[in-house]
């Protein structure tokens, strides 16, 4: 960095210069500029050479900091050259670290393979093991039959005499100490959403709320008061979904619950129901049907009684689902086909009919020739509510070859195809009764 | 007839039986006796087939030493009599299994069984294991009755049963204690095989 009093000396001298140069300018122009051998021309000569020192001097500065800066650009490489090469052995050193590293994880690798090896060893012979003492166990349990039957004999002989002869037998405190069957009992005299609630408190009592089917008196689904409503000792549960707005019409009558198909599922499948009532379901819900589907199987339900207002969807899917040992199937519509009806496998099976089918009942003898010759129990009935006699006339007039007997102009007893069973046609007061009964023979 | 004053009492303040009555005699497994008459013990399927084997006459009955049913304590097996004593004569029910029955508790068996719940097991045990229908029906029916209205926490604590965690822990521990067991079985298993025996058993 050039000093401050020397920058001042050359600013003077370069000042000093250019005040001489304007001052001899003026008189450059004037005559005496021709002569060189004068004195102004000696001055500007002299003020030349003064120029040319201010220059020189300046130049000389200039370039004296130019090579300053480039010392300084040269240290800075010389240091950023030394960092680099730092930098690269440390590089170097990593990469050695990374290749250790992958070399100890190989080995590493290598170590698990050989104990998943020893481990699936480990596991056949686990299994093995287990086998061993499942056998020694059904050999345990088996004993403990034989030992249970021959106390029973013993019981039932009345030889023992000696309670204190009974091993291990011990009397314990509380539920979980309980035998199954013991528990099974106190289950059997809890209601159904007892049940409910004591199936989700352990897996043990899950498995032996399952195991002992719930049977309901009554169900009726989807009536307009509530989706589900149970029947038991006369006792009625209603079940509504839970209000979106919160607002409960009859707290103290109405359970709500979360999953109607889930509620569902479980009644279908784990209980027996006495008297099932179905109305059609509300449009907005059908999809439910759909749910339950794939939940419970086909001819699976057992329902002893059926009825229906309507010869539905929601009826057609229910019957569908129960099994084939119905009671009584009882539809209360008029003008569907017997052919549907029959092609119900549940429906086909049922021992009695309670149908209402006042226009067009003729649409009804496909199922009136199947339970007239199906060979079903003696006692067992279809009865046809109708509007007219042409169901009447027409079974007879089908059968007629058959008629055994025409006990009234509105009755007749026709033989079926086992010698043991006729049947017995009759039309009174808008019915139609088909009932097997016993032949004479 | 009330609790207190069933015909059921200890060795000590027994009156002597009438001649045509005949009391047998049973011990608990503390030593506590019993006397109960006949027509009770028609209640229990167990003593009375017991009691028919052996055949005892009224002299017997005094003579020989007290029935012994050590199972059961003298608190339970008083209950059990006393309520024996109260119902004795009445037809016992046919359970066929077939439709689930209503079981009203008198209120007889009600107070006999307001009792906390470590005796109200014991009394469901001593009813099964004396073959006693009618009270395990009405035992039965009160420990159903304990279920009602509960939550699935409160049954849990009603019932002392293992929340899930615990259930959980017991399940490891019982595999843990399946361990040694198995290391046992493989043992001998192994020494067999070195036996050259084919069958485990």
């Amino acid at each position: 960095m050039p000093d401050l009093l020397e920058i001042d000396e050359r600013t003077s001298k370069i000042v000093d210069t250019m005040r001489e140069w304007n001052r001899v300018f003026p008189e450059i122009t004037s005559d005496q500029a021709i002569s060189v051998e004068n004195d102004l021309m000696l001055k500007v000569r002299n003020l030349i050479i003064t120029t040319y020192e201010v220059i020189f001097d300046f130049v000389k500065t200039k370039s004296s900091s130019l090579k300053e800066q480039k010392h300084a650009g040269d240290r800075v490489l010389t240091e950023i050259s030394s960092r680099i090469s730092g930098h690269e052995e440390l590089l170097e050193k990593m990469l050695k670290t990374q290749v250790n590293q992958h070399e100890f994880n190989k080995n590493i690798l290598d170590s698990v393979k050989s104990l998943r090896v020893h481990q699936n060893e480990q596991n056949t012979k686990i299994c093995h093991i287990m086998t061993r003492i499942s056998e020694r166990d059904l050999v345990i349990k088996h004993c403990g039959e034989r030992l249970e039957e021959l106390e029973k004999q013993n019981r039932k002989i009345g030889k023992r005499v000696r309670f204190s002869d009974v091993i291990d037998y011990k009397f314990h405190t509380n539920w979980s100490d309980l035998s199954e069957d013991l528990k099974l009992k106190c289950i059997k005299q809890m209601d159904f959403q007892d049940r409910l609630r004591l199936r989700i408190t352990a897996h043990t009592e899950r498995r032996l709320v399952d195991s002992q089917r719930f049977v309901f008196d009554e169900i009726n689904l989807f009536h307009s008061d509530s989706f589900i409503a149970t029947w038991n000792n006369l006792k009625c549960t209603k079940y509504q979904l839970l209000p979106r707005t919160g607002f409960l019409k009859t707290p103290e009558e109405i359970s709500r619950i979360q999953s109607l198909t889930a509620l569902l599922v479980y009644i279908l499948n784990h209980c027996n129901i006495r008297n099932l009532s179905v109305e059609q379901l509300p449009g907005e819900h059908v999809s439910i049907l759909e749910e339950l589907d794939d939940l419970v199987e086909d001819n699976s339900v057992k329902i002893k009684n059926f009825r229906s207002d309507f010869f539905s969807q929601t009826t057609k899917f229910f019957l569908k689902k129960s099994w084939k040992k119905l009671d009584s199937v009882s539809i209360e519509q008029h003008g569907f086909y017997g052919k549907e009806l029959i092609a119900i496998p549940s429906v086909a099976a049922a021992k009695n009919y309670f149908l209402t089918n006042g226009q067009g009942s003729r649409r009804l003898l496909p199922l009136v020739t199947n339970f007239m010759f199906r060979n079903g129990e003696i006692g067992t009935k279809l009865v046809v509510n109708c509007m007219d006699k042409a169901l009447f006339d027409k079974v007879i007039s089908t059968y007629c070859w058959r008629a055994m007997a025409r006990r009234k102009s509105t009755e007749f007893e026709i033989y079926s195809d086992n010698k043991m069973k006729n049947i017995l046609v009759k039309y009174k007061d808008g019915l139609l009764e088909v009932s097997v009964i016993h032949s004479e023979f | 007839m009330s609790v207190e004053n069933a015909p059921v009492v200890d060795v000590d303040e027994a009156a002597i039986p009438v001649e045509k009555k005949m009391y047998y005699r049973f011990e608990s497994n503390d030593k506590k006796e019993f006397r109960v008459s006949e027509l009770a013990i028609q209640q229990s399927e167990t003593l009375n087939r017991l009691v028919e084997a052996m055949g005892y006459t009224s002299e017997d009955v005094e003579n020989k030493p007290a029935i012994a049913i050590e199972n059961i304590d003298g608190k339970t097996l008083k209950l059990v009599f006393q309520w024996c004593e109260h119902h004795k004569g009445e037809a016992i029910p046919v359970d066929d299994g077939s439709v689930p029955k209503i079981v009203e508790i008198p209120e007889f068996d009600a107070k006999l069984m307001d009792i906390d719940n470590g005796l109200l097991f014991k009394l469901i045990w001593a009813a099964d294991y004396l073959n006693i229908v009618q009270l395990l029906n009405v035992s039965c029916k009160k420990v159903a009755n304990m279920a009602q209205g509960k939550t699935p926490a409160q049954l849990r604590r009603v019932y002392l049963l293992p929340s899930d965690e615990e259930d959980e822990a017991a399940k490891r521990a019982a595999q843990e204690a399946q361990d040694p067991r198995a290391r046992e079985v493989e043992e001998e298993f192994e020494e067999r095989k070195r036996q050259g025996g084919n069958s485990f058993f």
